[in-house]
């Protein structure tokens, strides 16, 4: 009865705390962010790989947004990482843009094409939406070799020139080391991941939840719904535009498959496994899927057999993805604590 | 431009359209009696050209392959059903679209293992392999075939569904459920024989394509992508919506051909996109209060 009383006392998690408390949590995900980029960095086998990670994790979290926090479920957000990537590459090579304007560039193009593929897809529920954004992937898909001339086609987009950090044609400093590249994808997913935390902890956010849980009802309160469900949309084709760009400026080239189905498919995977009850999920996702692969992918040529187990296991057995098992387990740990308690003042 | 090649293109579009819909019929069937989203159907059409290309490999005739490939794609499903999907009908869609990815991309991977990851194609039956006189145009008499077969098909299936108790019930299923198995009917039963037979259709398609197109593990992406659009255009869940649908991507897609090559894969998208503002809210709407 008393564990029963103490858990409906404590707050769900991503629920707006009291105002005293919002700043304490927020350092806490700065923290958290911060710490879990340096402890990659370390332990990673490369730096690419630690590189990479992080730049599926702020993919991942633009997914979540929408999954997680607007219920919505997007099989094309490799269409914004795909337009990113050859939006930021065409300004590195063509326009001699550096780092930071061809990341800006990245996020603009994805803003504006989730803008245009989100009206689209929001206007049917539930299925067919998904079903409409997995077809405008496959239709991203094709443009790539439509527009072979300006994309580069199967060869990819090339001519990338050695990248820089700076402004308005004044190198600051040459990104020419692994260690560089990952401290700009680092800073940009501690950036994505405080944004992100704070819109989720707004009244934004939780406008975005009343929806996940019951759109009709918060249509019934007065919310706009749709603008609501867009401004999803256009944040997460932002945050994965950056994500895009950030593989290109990484790569050193944008490479076809950019833009295809699989980019959507493993964003979409990572983020159920993490799972989508929380942002860190995100992150927690991307590494053990990409360490996995890493490593098996070396192993075995068709590692994605276990991929294909795991998922089903997940739906059967772990719907709550990685996150969920980690709050499984804190919550048995703190049973197990409170019994221990009770017994030791019963003595 | 010659109106032969204009003839043959439409001739073309015919065949593929009813190819498309036999494949979307089966994906809308399952979701509207079992109200579950398949995305590994996909794979269940290059599962059965891979079936027919193995019996072929055996020396069985074109047209027993034609017949057994399907049915063995049917068992296969059926298992899958009886195993695994059944613990999902009560889950979210979302939880069903991420199982059934798991299963799409286990399908083609378990086919890339057994057969090797290249395109190939399935060779037509002997008796088929030549040219007959359309007009002024010769065509492929294996794509009148193709026509004729999945026509007739398109036929029995609509007699099927409207004129049987197995498509009363099915029917009666998609609008409840629940009803139809208070009224005695082993609901789980029907639910695997339709998903077993949406497989069926499924593979069957796949083998009808395997002589016109070539095949590889990873295009049951493209063939999932053409059912969806299809069901997107015509309605999900509408045994006719499908079939006009069907046609009208297929026909689209064959004058892209003709008058824009480049485009031919992207514009029945925006076909879609065209469609699906129309059928919005937001134009009729606005249109109404005009």
């Amino acid at each position: 009865m008393l564990e029963a009383t103490s858990k409906d006392v404590q707050a769900p998690a991503g629920a707006t705390g009291s105002d005293a408390e919002r700043p304490a949590r927020m350092r806490w995900a700065i923290v958290a962010a911060v710490v879990s980029v340096a402890a990659l960095a370390l332990l990673s086998p490369s730096y690419s790989l630690a590189s990479t990670v992080l730049i599926y994790a702020i993919a991942v979290l633009g997914c979540n947004l929408l999954l997680g926090y607007t219920g919505l479920l997007p099989f094309g957000q490799g269409v914004f990482f795909g337009v990113g990537a050859y939006a930021a590459g065409l300004s590195f090579v063509h326009l001699e843009f550096q780092v930071p304007a061809g990341l800006a560039i990245a996020m603009l193009v994805g803003m504006v094409v989730a803008a245009a593929v989100g009206s689209l897809c929001i206007l049917q529920r539930g299925v067919s939406f998904v079903m409409l954004t997995f077809a405008f992937a496959m239709m991203f898909g094709h443009l790539v070799y439509v527009f072979s001339d300006i994309t580069g086609g199967e060869n990819g987009l090339r001519g990338f020139p050695g990248m820089s950090f700076g402004f308005f044609g004044s190198r600051l400093m040459a990104l020419n080391t692994s260690q560089a590249m990952l401290g700009v994808i680092a800073v940009c997913f501690v950036a994505v991941y405080i944004l992100l935390t704070r819109v989720v902890r707004s009244r934004f956010g939780a406008t975005l939840m009343a929806i996940r849980e019951n759109e009709d009802r918060a249509a019934a309160i007065g919310y706009n719904t749709t603008l609501f469900k867009l401004m999803a949309f256009v944040l997460s084709g932002l945050v994965t535009g950056l994500a895009g760009g950030l593989y290109a400026m990484h790569l050193g080239t944008v490479p076809d498959t950019a833009l295809q189905l699989d980019i959507s498919v493993t964003i979409l995977i990572m983020t159920i496994l993490g799972g989508t009850g929380s942002l860190y999920g995100s992150f927690l996702g991307a590494v053990v899927y990409l360490l996995l692969t890493d490593y098996l992918s070396q192993v075995w040529d068709r590692w994605q057999i276990l991929l294909a187990i795991a998922l089903i296991a997940i739906v059967l057995f772990l719907r709550g993805g990685l996150w969920g098992a980690i709050e499984i387990a804190r919550s048995e740990i703190g049973h197990r604590a409170g019994r221990r308690r009770r017994r030791g003042a019963g003595q | 431009m010659s109106s032969e090649l204009l003839l043959s293109q439409l001739v073309n579009g015919l065949g593929n359209g009813l190819i498309y819909f036999v494949i979307a019929v089966g994906f809308t069937l399952v979701f509207g009696l079992m109200n579950f989203v398949n995305f590994a159907h996909g794979a269940f059409v290059v599962l059965g050209a891979y079936f027919a290309f193995e019996l072929l490999e055996r020396e069985v005739s074109f047209w027993a392959a034609l017949v057994i490939a399907p049915l063995l794609v049917g068992a296969v499903a059926v298992v899958v059903e009886r195993l695994l999907l059944r613990r999902l009908y009560r889950m979210a869609h979302t939880y069903q679209i991420v199982a059934t990815i798991g299963l799409a991309i286990g399908i083609q991977e378990v086919c890339t293992l057994i057969w090797g990851p290249n395109q190939f194609t399935l060779p037509a039956p002997e008796s088929l392999s030549t040219t007959i006189e359309i007009g002024a145009t010769t065509y492929p008499l294996y794509r009148v075939f193709v026509v004729v077969l999945t026509a007739t098909l398109a036929l029995g299936l609509w007699l099927l569904l409207e004129r049987t108790r197995f498509g009363a019930m099915l029917r009666a299923g998609s609008e409840d459920a629940d009803m139809v198995s208070c009224l005695g009917i082993n609901i789980y039963l029907l639910f695997s024989l339709t998903f077993g037979g949406a497989a069926f259709l499924a593979a069957l398609a796949g083998v009808l394509s395997g002589p016109m197109r070539g095949l590889s593990p990873t295009s049951g992406d493209s063939f999932l992508a053409l059912a969806v659009v299809v069901i997107v255009v015509g309605g999900i869940g509408s045994y006719v919506g499908a079939l006009v649908a069907a046609l009208m991507v297929a026909e689209v897609q064959s004058l892209a051909i003709v008058f824009a090559p480049a485009f031919g894969e992207v514009v029945i998208y925006a076909l879609m996109a065209v469609v699906l503002l129309i059928k919005s809210d937001f134009i009729v709407g606005r249109l109404a209060r005009a």
